[in-house]
Parts: C-alpha cells; structure tokens; sequence
C-alpha cells in the first residue's frame, strides 16, 4: 500500500472513530436513570421483605446507607455451613461501621428446624432470614447455594460471588472499599 | 445465561469453565503456530506454561498487595486460592514483563512470538464473548430488536454474540493472511480486535463512561487501533525478510 492510501486509512479511522465514539456516547437522560432493580453487578439489588428466625420482617431498602452481605444458604449445603462462621467474624468487625449482613435461608429447599438449629449451634449474631416460598431465591436468580451479594451504601449491588467457602479475609476486602464511601 | 454446569452433585460455574478450556486452546494453537514464526515448539510451550502461572500467582499477590492490612491480620487466608480475590490487572501486567524477558534472555524473536500469539488470540476473544453470554456478563444496551435477547430484567442487544462473531471473522481473517514481515500478523490482530472493540462498545449497557457519556473502552480502542494500523505500515516498511518456515 502506498503512503498516500495509508494516510488517508489513518484519516478515516480517526474520522469515522471519532463519529462512532460522540454518536454511541450514552445519552445523559440514560446515564441519570437510576438503575433498574435486578441481581446483577451494577444494578439495584431487588427488594425483599422476610421474617428472621425470630419473628421480625426485614425490607432490604430499609437497610439504605448501609453495606449490606446477603448470603442465600441451606443448612445441607457444606460450603454454606463451612463460610459461616467467616461471616459472622467479620460481621462482629464490622458492624459498628455500617456493615450488615442477612442470611437469607433458601427454606424452600431446606427444613426450617435445621436451618433454626444451625445458627443457634454456631451462635450467629446477624439476622437469619427465612425465605419460605422462595421468593428471595427466585428474585436473585439463585442457580448454586451458597450465592453472595454485596450491596453497597448506594443500594446498588457491587459484587456476586458464586459457590464458597468465602474466608475472612475475602469478605473484608470485598467491604472494606464500600464502607469508607460516604459514611452515613 | 447458562452459569452453571452441573455435574453429578457439583455446580461448575461455566464462565471459569469455559475461560480455562479457552486458554487451553489458545496456548495450545500457540505451540503448533510458533515453528512457522521460527520459534521451537518446546520454546513456546515452557513460553505458555511460564506465563499462566505467573498471571495466576501475580494475580494473587497484587490482590494481596491491594488489600494488604486484611492479609496482614489474616495471614492464612493469602494461601487460599480463591477466583473472587484476584488481580487480573496486576497479574496480565507481570505476566507481559516476565515473558518479556524470557523472550529476551532466550534470544527469541519477540515478532515471531507475537505473530504465533495473534494465531490463539481469538479463541481467547471468542471464550471470552462465550463466557459472558454463558454469566450474563458484558451485557447489551436495552433495545427492541427482533435478534434481542431478554437479560437482567430487559429485552437488550446481544452484544456477547456480536463479540463471538467479531472474534471468528477475525480469527479467520488472521489464519488466512499471508503476512510478508514479522510481526504483522500480531499487528493486525490488534488492529482488527481494537476496530471491533471500538465499534462494538457502542451497544453495551455496562460501559464505564467519562465526560458528556462518551464510553472511555471506545476512546482506548480508537488510540490502540491507531497505533495498530501506524505498526503495521511501518513494519511493511521495513527491509527485514519475512518469516523462515523452519525451527531456530
């Protein structure tokens, strides 16, 4: 190829580039949408309301301004039982600086008996949530237990992790960023 | 979205799957493309062996290194491998330096390594396209089109399968041409991928964006695309003889 038709490539693609680049900018209307509510990184975490192991409901959105672990877990699962005590080291942690968590029992393809003995056995301070008719486990789109969302401050969800056993250190580094964003 | 495979009692998650299968192949394409590009089989293999696992511990260090006073308090738990706790960034950035200078202390064409690379590369770009459609990752902008598919509570643009045929054409496109110097191949490998990158970015609906809404993948791909395309002309410019077809 000669200079002259290489130059007028690089013309082109700079010229054609810089069009693509202003016409498929995201419009300003759509980048100021809030973001639909949907169990996917980057999107609002869907809301839900359940009754804890001791009788009191719990709405996700009430929780706003805070960083929020949702665990969905069975007590037959291993890796769910074998994560717990992790997150309840960190919940103890971090608490006091607007961290919380909801384990949120998949009690549709649990026993509740089990799931109820289970947190009692191993002391769990935070709220376990017992997701009955599996709602919860339907909303978020569980495929694999155990699933884990963190919410952050803004109520956006900002991680998912698949399977376990999560250890300490890997539910502290995925908070920790979240929780110095604008304290409440 | 298919982000499980289940097997037996076991739910495999077919994005790390299929990513793995996928470098596999790319490595693998990479071994039987370097002898063309005058590089010993053996040499690409140690080549390809060395930089998976410098991506894997580097990966792990610099997550480590990011989160340093978490580690610093629970030491253990850096010995536990986990794929939600690593540093892709840091880990592709030591993989580069350190086959880097393997290349360099072997005395290795740096150009015939990156011309038998450009041959595995998109398998890579077609696994990673794969491997969003399969976990939902990388998703398209909302639309009303009669291809669209249904993802995260929206009808949206399948942008992952318009990312798996861009890597097949031009997966086709680098397996035909005849390169006539060294390094071109690799060259219009970027130049193809950073074309598509820049084009394709345009439908997403998970772009990071900066000021007035432009997509900042779209700016990065235009810079690497021009850089690609000025590679490519210079080395066609050059005197140097192309590619021996027998091993070093």
């Amino acid at each position: 190829m000669s200079d002259a038709n290489w130059n007028r490539l690089l013309v082109g693609i700079v010229l054609l580039g810089v069009l693509w680049i202003y016409v498929s900018r995201v419009p300003v209307e759509a980048s100021n949408t809030p973001a639909p509510a949907t169990p996917q990184t980057g999107f609002t975490a869907p809301d839900f309301t359940l009754k804890t192991i001791n009788g009191q409901s719990m709405t996700l959105s009430s929780l706003r301004g805070k960083v929020v672990l949702i665990n969905i877990w069975a007590s037959w699962c291993a890796p769910c039982k074998a994560e717990m005590p992790a997150i309840e080291n960190v919940y103890r942690r971090y608490r006091d600086s607007g961290f919380v968590t909801l384990a949120v029992n998949s009690t549709i393809q649990d026993n509740q008996a089990d799931a109820v003995a289970f947190a009692q056995r191993l002391g769990l301070t935070f709220p376990i949530l017992l997701d009955t008719d599996g709602t919860v486990t339907r909303l978020y789109q569980v495929r694999a237990l155990p699933t884990s969302f963190i919410v952050g401050r803004d109520g956006k969800i900002r991680d998912v992790i698949l399977g376990g056993a999560m250890n300490e250190a890997t539910i502290a580094s995925k908070i920790q960023s979240l929780l110095s964003e604008g304290a409440h | 979205m298919f982000p499980f495979i289940q097997v037996g009692p076991l739910s495999l998650q077919s994005r790390g799957l299929i990513l793995i299968l996928t470098a596999w192949i790319a490595s693998t394409v990479f071994e039987h493309a370097a002898p063309q590009s005058g590089i010993k089989r053996e040499e690409a293999s140690s080549l390809s062996f060395l930089a998976f696992i410098v991506l894997i511990v580097a990966a792990r260090i610099g997550y480590i290194m990011q989160y340093l006073p978490v580690y610093l308090s629970m030491p253990q738990a850096a010995l536990a491998l986990d794929a939600n706790t690593l540093s892709w960034p840091i880990g592709l950035a030591a993989m580069v330096a350190v086959c880097y200078g393997r290349i360099r202390r072997r005395h290795l064409s740096l150009l015939g390594v990156l011309d038998a690379l450009a041959m595995g590369l998109p398998f890579i770009a077609a696994g990673l396209a794969l491997a969003n459609l399969a976990s939902g990752d990388g998703y398209g902008a909302p639309a009303q089109l009669p291809w669209s598919i249904t993802l995260w509570g929206a009808s949206r643009q399948p942008t992952q399968i318009y990312e798996l045929i861009a890597a097949v054409g031009i997966g086709i496109i680098i397996w035909r041409i005849k390169p006539t110097r060294e390094g071109q191949r690799f060259s219009i490998f970027v130049a193809l991928y950073a074309g598509s990158r820049l084009f394709l970015e345009g439908f997403h609906g998970d772009s990071t964006i900066t000021w007035g809404g432009v997509r900042t993948v779209q700016l990065w791909s235009l810079v690497i695309l021009i850089i690609a395309v000025l590679l490519t002309r210079r080395l066609g410019q050059r005197a140097s003889p192309p590619h021996s077809t027998g091993e070093r």
